[in-house]
């Protein structure tokens, strides 16, 4: 409610996250692409001012990657603010048992929007090590899970724009969550996150939408 | 004083260093009274090897003197030390009750009546758990056994400290303790003494355990029921359509070890939220214990040995979330290491998930439909302090 209520006070933001809501589906295959109409008003380090989001940063790094023959492949993506800039990492998955994901990272300067080189980082130890079922070779990508849960979401934004996006494969589920909000008084006890969907890597069906409690 | 050749430059004088050291030394007394001719000669050397115990600053010894007749420690810290030559003392007690000797006696006063032979005792503390819980199991016997029976005792004493260290106290001046009632936490160490013929004889140090009720102990008292029950049922009812809002409770469960009573710290309610709003709660750092480091012998304290809190229903929250969300039911990773970083068991009122097996509950969920407690899974009960 408080996002429609705030939509209702400036028309300029209404343009801006009406295009946003369908950022997900529209940055394909472009290195830089023109993000001037994607849900860009949001919050670093408690200054309210206009900012690429995770979702944004992470069409930025997608595109950043075009040239990659692992681009489609499934893995696990990781979109973090981390020193003024976001770090997109995208763990691909190279064998059922996971104990290495081959990570390409990509950085992503918020001021300009514009990604900066891709690192390949070789095969390291996965983020969770969880492993991936059999047949992951057919599974969808990551970005794609990512896609269809913003999808899911069906227009609800109640989560931390600048926060810590994850998109996580375990078995054959990916695990998409959205960071909760920022809070000027966080409360210890609390859900870990705003919404996390889970989506099937196999057939892209959403499975459950989890809200915090 | 003058810094060593290789003192850092800016720092030529080094800072004179208070040392104290203690001697220990058997020397040869006057006489104060002519001796019989039976009195043995004393040794031309002084007395090298004979063994003691010794309480020094810096720890216990258990050491002999060297071929002068001397101990020393040096650089030590400074305050009060003792030195017992028991085998030496034994020595003396062997040779002279043949004679009836007796502490309070000079060598040519009246003999008394000759004592028994040289005792062969021991003293025991008999400890009958050496595991208890505060409030839940906390009764125990302590008995300060001397063998063989029938000696004649004149004091006993019961002394309890932290294994950790510290210095002892006296719990009984009995020698049994029957019950022993636990009131403070804490890895201990217990000992009887009995004083026989004028000295003290220590039984060896035994370890006992207190340990912080469990989860299962508190959530099953009476009283904490009540104030979790009256918890919930306010999170119920804060839960409206209109105002569309809801709020967590919380509050921290404390033990009164001297009424053996649960307490509770003040009852505190999460932000007001929305539907579309994850809710939250913000008790505060774990309140510390009063007094914040018992002695053993304290007669009891108050001690934080829980959490708890509620999650707030889903009824009227389908109009601020996507379709067909659920939420997870129980506690959640940020529940969990809060509890874990404040060291306690924690207790969540939340509904039963539906349908089973589910763990969670759909959104527009009834407010009143079941719900139970559940349990944090790091903490099953506080730390116990050593």
């Amino acid at each position: 409610m408080k996002f429609f209520h705030f939509l209702l006070n400036s028309s300029v933001v209404v343009i801006v996250s009406t295009l946003g809501m369908a950022l997900g589906m529209f940055y394909w295959g472009q290195n830089t692409p023109d993000l001037q109409g994607s849900a860009a008003v949001g919050r670093i380090h408690g200054a309210a001012h206009p900012m690429l989001t995770s979702p944004q940063a992470l069409e930025i790094a997608y595109s950043a990657i075009k040239d990659s023959a692992e681009r489609e492949k499934p893995g696990d993506i990781v979109v973090e603010f981390i020193q003024s800039k976001y770090r997109v990492r995208f763990f691909f998955v190279v064998s059922s048992e996971r104990l290495l994901d081959h990570l390409l990272e990509v950085s992503v300067d918020p001021e300009s929007r514009l990604a900066g080189k891709v690192e390949d980082k070789g095969c390291v130890a996965g983020l969770q090590q969880r492993s991936a079922e059999d047949g992951w070779e057919t599974f969808l990508s990551g970005k794609r899970a990512f896609d269809l849960s913003v999808e899911a979401l069906k227009g609800f934004d109640n989560y931390d724009k600048q926060g810590k996006l994850s998109i996580e494969l375990r078995k054959s589920t990916y695990y998409v969550t959205f960071p909760l909000p920022h809070n000027e008084q966080p409360q210890p006890l609390a859900a870990a996150y705003a919404v996390q969907i889970w989506v099937d890597a196999r057939s892209g069906k959403v499975l459950k939408v989890l809200v915090a409690s | 004083m003058p810094g060593a050749p290789n003192s850092p430059v800016g720092q030529p004088v080094a800072a004179c260093k208070v040392l104290h050291w203690i001697s220990v030394r058997i020397i040869k007394q006057p006489y104060f009274k002519p001796k019989p001719n039976w009195w043995i000669s004393p040794p031309e050397t002084p007395y090298p090897s004979e063994q003691f115990a010794g309480e020094i600053t810096d720890g216990h010894k258990d050491a002999e003197t060297d071929g002068k007749g001397s101990a020393v420690y040096l650089d030590i810290p400074s305050g009060k030390c003792s030195v017992k030559f028991k085998s030496f003392y034994l020595d003396i007690e062997k040779a002279l009750h043949p004679h009836g000797f007796t502490n309070a006696q000079g060598l040519f006063d009246a003999p008394v009546p000759a004592a028994a032979g040289a005792p062969n005792f021991s003293v025991d503390l008999i400890v009958e758990k050496n595991l208890l819980t505060l409030k839940h199991d906390h009764k125990c016997k302590l008995e300060v056994k001397v063998t063989p029976p029938g000696l004649a005792v004149d004091e006993y004493r019961i002394e309890i400290k932290r294994a950790s260290g510290g210095s002892w106290c006296t719990l009984s001046s009995t020698a049994t303790l029957d019950p022993w009632f636990a009131r403070i936490a804490g890895k201990l160490k217990l000992r009887g003494i009995a004083k026989i013929g004028g000295a003290e004889h220590q039984s060896g140090e035994k370890d006992v355990e207190v340990r912080f009720p469990d989860y299962n102990q508190i959530v099953a008292d009476s009283a904490v029921q009540t104030e979790m029950s009256a918890a919930w049922c306010n999170t119920l009812n804060d839960c409206t359509a209109n105002p569309n809002r809801r709020r967590e409770y919380a509050f921290w469960i404390l033990l009164n070890t001297l009424s053996d009573a649960y307490e509770f710290g003040p009852v505190v309610t999460g932000p007001w939220c929305a539907p579309a709003d994850g809710a939250g709660a913000n008790p505060g750092p774990r309140p510390p214990d009063k007094p914040a480091t018992p002695a053993p012998c304290d007669q009891g304290a108050t001690y934080s040995v829980g959490l708890f809190h509620t999650h707030t229903p889903t009824e009227f929250r389908a109009g601020g979330v996507p379709p067909g969300s659920t939420r997870p039911i129980g506690p959640s990773p940020p529940d969990e290491s809060f509890h874990t970083a404040n060291d306690v068991p924690g207790a969540i009122y939340d509904f039963v998930d539906s349908p089973a097996g589910s763990n969670s509950i759909p959104v527009g969920h009834p407010k009143n439909s079941p719900a139970k407690l559940y349990p944090t899974a790091g903490q099953t009960r506080r730390t116990t302090p050593k």
